[in-house]
């Protein structure tokens, strides 16, 4: 007994103990005061918003009042009764109805079960034409709420739940039109963006909180920082925007210089755009180091300043990221008061300010004196910066004859130029990329949004105006286009486009984005069914809202389990929003987050049969940049098994496909290369259906003929690729006269293999006709893998080989042609020269040593520039007697 | 004799006021009124950006209308010419008739002041603060402005001078408007081709050399990208490169720019730095006011004081022989196999 009693104890201690603390939890607590309180009716509006308080646990100056802060409130004041009892219970709405589809272990039913169709609420071409604006409304969330962070974060979602009478179009709809609930969804998004820990820090601080708190409780500047754009280390953007307030006390009054139509809180607007961007990016500037004046400004605001991840580990001091910040933010500052930017940049929406002021903060051209100048001189209206990179003079290397890509191209003249990149590259000179800097920070130091963008070797620009991103300094199509940064992390042209799309209809996409947050709070709050029907609600209304699809399926996987007919609904939803216009983005989708649920729920082939023909059915336009549409396929096809009856069906419903959209036919390879893997009646059996389809559609022969000889010289069929070729052969090229090498040709009739594919795989059809006299194309992909085989009908002696350019054989390299008999080992036949290589063609003549070979190989070695076989033909002949 | 003095003084003094009224800029509403009423003096265009850049409208009044400029430009017709961003606005319409016949400014940027003379041929281009400054006055444009008026006269005082002589006389005057801070006539050369037709005085010559060319013949490239086995004749280049330098005839901007190369190819081939510190002198002591000169310093820290291992001989005997085995072995291969590349 005297050993048990301690262990009572104990064990009372603890429970006693464990009870006590997890109702002194903030939570619980709060749950219990909001209980309590006395109720007051909101009716909305401005004058009746809630108002959320929290005592003041400031770490400097605990239980001590901050002169000039308001006094700590000890409750707070609480909203419509009940309303927070409600929020708190996991109950408060039924769950989605549990009449789910009876399992049916035959998986025959094949109907899916459709998601609730959204009506729209706006007309999308009227929408169009009136640019967004948000409403204008200023919360009441008291300052010292922010220092809780999460209590703020958990208490926002309640009451934004409490408020929430279904989860059908309408009530969404209707608690999106109030627009305190519109700053709370706000408010809430960006506490989701952050880093609460380190939140909880920044706002400890009076001061900084009182910088932010206006900015805050302020709905338009607040969803626009939230929504127009990525925002990722959140509590650096605050700490970035406390300070530009701390140095631009007048960010606030920001009257316009005559004559330019009033844009309220534009400074706000750029103060947010600049620290979104500044803090996603951890951009460096290369402004010049603080001054000891400057470093006590700092020092007097005394706010926590969070560092960016992995910064600590790379030894950089933070101060760096938060100057080069500041500095961009008083160039933008002085240049608004001053009226010294395009007349347009008054008008600019939130989204193309982040590429304005949010640009390349890591760039020489991106530092304040650069753009002070670029703007002082450079100032042009808008469509005219297409054409300012040429004020740089093109020149590879400078007036000491260091090439462009030395270190000494620029550094002798650093300091005629001091901080000013710009002005320096003008006089000096520069290639593609410093004239595309040039041209893009020229337009973006005065207003007008534009980018950088890489294209194989090359660097060009785009600038926007009127209402599109346009081209500069560009030499390639726009499949090879890849923006160098972007507001949503994505960096193709076709999504650059996309987000021109979205916001050209702002209103619905603030709703959509607001729609997401809600369906966020419900994730959180364990009600994944719940949101996931907002989420379905939100990608209706902009399916071009790319992050809301992740998370839509993260719910989707959630809460939809083994349900076959609704994951079939689901996969039928994604693919008839995504798959016509974007059927690679689609296709991520289905990989990475649909099918690992949707295969596992579905129980027969049949059933996934109709998954993926969802895919297929509503695929209309053939994106413009490569990918790997394979893994796709490859999924399905290996996920229905072993039956070949249904992999017969499925090729059958893709060869269809193809036939219907022509534009997939490169898709064709990778029919012939899986059938080639099963037993050769299945392989012939899909030719068959392949010669079926362009019977049937015949306007479709082009596209399926590439497919398969693509498919043809990939498993090295050459019968295959020949009978393909056969209406290919007179591509129509002028051919140079030559004499002959040796004696008669032997390459026609043989496989073109080349290493990699361009682009434009509209060549692959005349591969055939390059090994003949009349010439065809073979080009493969820069810079990858640029060589081609040639594989002869049989082995045979070489007596010659001619090889014809388009234009030249090699851009900029030399090339080597080497012979194998077994495709395997390669012996070096010749190396030609880059002078030689420089010409339309060469003949080499094997006088007397005339090697056996089955395989001729050419490949071309890049010096400076590209390395890309583009030749016209490859013509061997062997040493007999000319037939 | 007082009353001869004070007669004297009289005509001066009216002649110098009837000069300063004489010379009191006109304002024109359109370029092709300013051309019409351009004197000696010619037009000058201010172009500005009423829809797009609120600096240059601001400038109108405070720059462009100010007393000083009016005095700055002489007798010049002065003309402010809107450029719209919106083409079709209407009051781009209204304006429309301002700028017809004005050639498009070397590039759209604004503020833009573009000098003609009075048969409307381009002789100056002021764009952006660098040359106008940042006051609201433009004190740097309105010195410009007038140094660039004074440049015409000079020019055209040249040009009439130069068409009553003949032979080298000629072709000296005319090389001295070529000179000027100002665009020369298109024909110029022409002309000092034909007072000189031999060049004796190397005044084509400075006029027609192009130190850029002069490098990439050098360098053998046409586009300016340098192959990477691309071997100078040092010992050519450097001869060139000193016989372009000591070419009085030529302007010294280019003789230095010449000479650069061969600084930078002395760098290139390990030359030591002492040696090289000499160069870079050289150029300094030619003329230290442009802005190669003013670079002698920065060069002397960056390249004057580098050591090299080997000499730059021994550097490029290794390079030729290494280029020579390659070039051999893949001779002796193709001898092998009696391949012949044509």
């Amino acid at each position: 007994m005297k050993r048990i009693k301690p262990i009572y104890t104990l064990t009372l201690t603890a429970i006693v103990g464990i009870t006590a603390g997890y109702l002194c939890a903030p939570g619980i607590l709060d749950f219990l005061k909001q209980g309590l309180d006395t109720p007051q009716k909101t009716t909305g509006g401005p004058a009746e918003v809630v108002e959320l308080t929290q005592p003041d646990n400031t770490a400097d100056s605990p239980g001590q009042i901050i002169p000039g802060e308001k006094k700590p409130e000890v409750t707070d004041t609480p909203i419509d009764t009940g309303e927070e009892e409600l929020a708190d219970t996991e109950e408060y709405y039924p769950d989605i109805e549990e009449e789910e589809e009876a399992e049916d272990p035959s998986g025959e039913n094949t109907t899916p079960r459709r998601i609730t169709s959204y009506r729209p609420r706006f007309n999308p071409e009227e929408e169009a034409d009136k640019p967004f604006r948000e409403q204008t409304f200023t919360g009441k969330t008291a300052t010292s709420a922010w220092n809780s962070p999460k209590t703020l974060k958990r208490r926002l979602g309640s009451k934004i739940r409490s408020r929430l009478k279904g989860t059908d179009q309408k009530s969404v709809e209707a608690l999106l039109t109030d627009p305190e609930t519109r700053l709370m969804l706000a408010q809430w998004e960006l506490l989701n963006r952050c880093n609460l820990d380190n939140l909880a820090k920044l706002m400890r601080h009076a001061p900084t909180r009182e910088l932010l708190a206006p900015l805050l409780n302020d709905l338009e500047w607040l969803s626009g920082f939230v929504y127009d754009g990525e925002l990722t280390n959140a509590e650096v953007a605050l700490g970035m925007i406390a300070h530009f307030r701390q140095v631009d006390p007048h960010m606030d009054k920001d009257t316009p210089p005559d004559g330019l139509a009033a844009s309220p809180w534009l400074k706000r607007r750029v103060a947010g755009a600049i620290a979104a961007e500044f803090a996603r990016n951890g951009w460096y500037g290369e402004e010049k180091e603080l001054s000891k004046e400057e470093l006590d400004e700092m020092r007097k605001l005394g706010y926590f300043m969070p560092n960016l991840p992995g910064d600590r580990k790379r030894g950089r001091n933070k101060q760096d990221v938060y100057r080069a910040a500041r500095e961009r933010y008083l160039y933008f500052a002085e240049s608004i008061d001053q009226g010294l930017l395009h007349s347009r940049f008054w008008e600019l929406p939130d989204w193309q300010l982040r590429y304005v002021c949010g640009w390349k903060g890591n760039s020489p051209f991106g530092t304040a004196t650069t753009m002070r100048w670029l703007r002082d001189n450079c100032a042009a209206p808008a469509s005219a910066y297409v054409g300012m990179c040429y004020q740089v003079p093109y020149l590879p290397t400078n007036v000491y004859g260091d090439s462009i890509h030395s270190e000494w191209y620029y550094q002798p003249f650093d300091v005629l130029y001091p901080g000013n990149f710009a002005k320096e590259t003008r006089d000096v000179g520069a290639v593609c990329g410093g004239l595309s800097h040039f041209g893009a920070s020229a337009a973006c130091s005065y207003g007008v949004p534009a980018i950088t963008m890489g294209e194989p070797g090359h660097c060009a620009y785009a600038v926007y105006f009127d209402g599109a991103w346009h081209p500069a300094n560009s030499l390639n199509p726009e499949e090879r286009r890849s923006p160098h940064w972007s507001i949503w992390g994505e960096y193709t042209w076709s999504a650059l486009q996309m987000q021109e799309d979205m916001y050209s209809r702002g209103a619905i996409t603030r709703d959509a984005q607001m729609a997401v947050t809600l369906a966020s709070i419900l994730a959180e709050q364990r009600n994944p069914a719940r949101a996931l029907t907002v989420y379905e609600l939100a990608v209706q209304m902009q399916p071009l809202y790319k992050p809301v699809w992740g998370l839509y399926m993260e719910a989707a996987n959630k809460s939809l389990g083994k349900r076959p007919l609704r994951w079939l609904g689901v996969n039928q939803f994604v693919c008839e929003s995504l798959a016509g216009q974007q059927s690679k983005s689609c296709a991520f989708l289905l990989q990475e987050k649909v099918y690992p649920g949707m295969l596992k729920a579905l129980h027969s082939p049949k059933q996934k049969l109709v998954a993926f023909e969802s895919y297929f059915s509503n695929l209309s336009t053939a994106e413009k940049e490569q990918w790997e549409y394979r893994t796709l396929l490859d999924t399905q096809y290996n996920s229905l098994g072993k039956s070949l009856a249904y992999k017969e069906r499925y090729m059958q419903m893709l060869i269809d496909t193809i036939a219907k959209n022509p534009d997939f036919g490169p898709w064709m390879a990778w029919v012939v290369v899986t059938a080639h893997k099963e037993s050769k009646s299945f392989f012939r059996k899909v030719e068959a259906m392949a010669h079926d389809a362009v019977a049937r559609y015949p306007a479709a022969k082009d596209g399926i003929s590439m497919g398969m000889i693509r498919g043809a010289e990939e498993i090295g069929d050459m019968e295959l690729a020949n009978l393909w070729s056969a209406g290919y052969l007179d591509s129509g090229k002028n051919m140079p006269s030559f004499e002959r090498v040796g004696g008669n040709l032997i390459s026609a009739g043989g496989l073109v293999r080349p290493g990699s594919y361009d682009d434009d795989q509209t060549q692959i059809l005349y591969h055939a006709a390059a090994l003949t006299e009349k010439g065809g194309s073979i080009c493969t992909a820069p810079n990858t893998a640029s060589y081609v085989t040639v594989e002869l009908q049989k082995r045979e002696n070489i007596g010659g080989i001619v090889l014809v350019g388009n234009g030249c054989l090699s851009n900029k390299g030399y090339l080597i042609v080497e012979t194998s008999v077994d495709g395997k080992t390669w012996k070096h036949l010749v190396e030609l020269s880059r002078e030689e290589a420089q010409k339309e063609m060469v003949r080499l003549n094997l006088k007397q040593n005339h090697p056996s070979a089955k395989y001729i190989r050419i490949t071309d070695h890049a010096i400076s520039g590209e390395a890309q076989i583009n030749l016209k033909a490859i013509l061997v002949y062997d040493n007999r007697k000319v037939k | 004799m007082i009353i001869e003095k004070l007669s004297k003084f009289i005509i001066l003094a009216s002649m110098v006021i009837a000069s300063t009224i004489c010379e009191a800029a006109q304002r024109a509403e359109s370029y092709k009124e300013a051309l019409d009423k351009a004197g000696s003096d010619g037009v000058i265009v201010y172009c500005y950006g009423p829809d797009w850049n609120r600096r240059s409208v601001m400038l109108l009044n405070s720059f462009w209308k100010s007393a000083q400029t009016e005095e700055a430009a002489g007798d010049a017709v002065l003309v402010a010419v809107p450029f719209y961003e919106d083409k079709h606005s209407a009051e781009a319409e209204k304006d429309s008739h301002k700028g017809q016949g004005l050639p498009h400014p070397p590039f759209s940027v604004c503020p833009t002041v573009m000098f003609f003379d009075k048969n409307g041929r381009l002789y100056a281009t002021m764009q952006g603060s660098d040359y106008l400054g940042n006051d609201p006055a433009c004190t740097e444009g309105v010195k410009n402005i007038q140094k660039n008026v004074q440049a015409l006269r000079t020019q055209q005082e040249l040009l009439a001078k130069a068409q009553n002589v003949q032979g080298e006389e000629r072709a000296k005057l005319l090389a001295q408007v070529a000179d000027l801070p100002i665009n020369a006539p298109d024909n110029l050369v022409d002309m000092i081709r034909e007072a000189d037709p031999k060049d004796k005085l190397g005044y084509v010559r400075r006029l027609t050399f192009n130190a850029r060319d002069f490098m990439y013949a050098q360098l053998d490239t046409k586009d300016g990208f340098l192959h990477p086995d691309f071997e100078p004749d040092f010992t050519k280049m450097a001869k060139d490169c000193e016989a372009v330098f000591r070419d009085e005839a030529l302007r010294p901007r280019d003789r230095q720019a010449a000479y650069n190369l061969y600084i930078g190819q002395s760098r290139r081939e390990h030359v030591q730095g002492n040696k090289i510190k000499g160069l870079i002198r050289k150029v300094n002591k030619l003329d230290p006011n442009t802005d190669y000169g003013k670079l002698s310093p920065t060069l002397m820290n960056l390249w004057g004081n580098l050591k090299h291992r080997t000499t730059p001989e021994e550097r490029r005997a290794e390079r030729a022989k290494k280029k020579a085995k390659d070039r051999e072995k893949r001779d002796k291969k193709r001898k092998e196999l009696h391949i012949e590349v044509n």
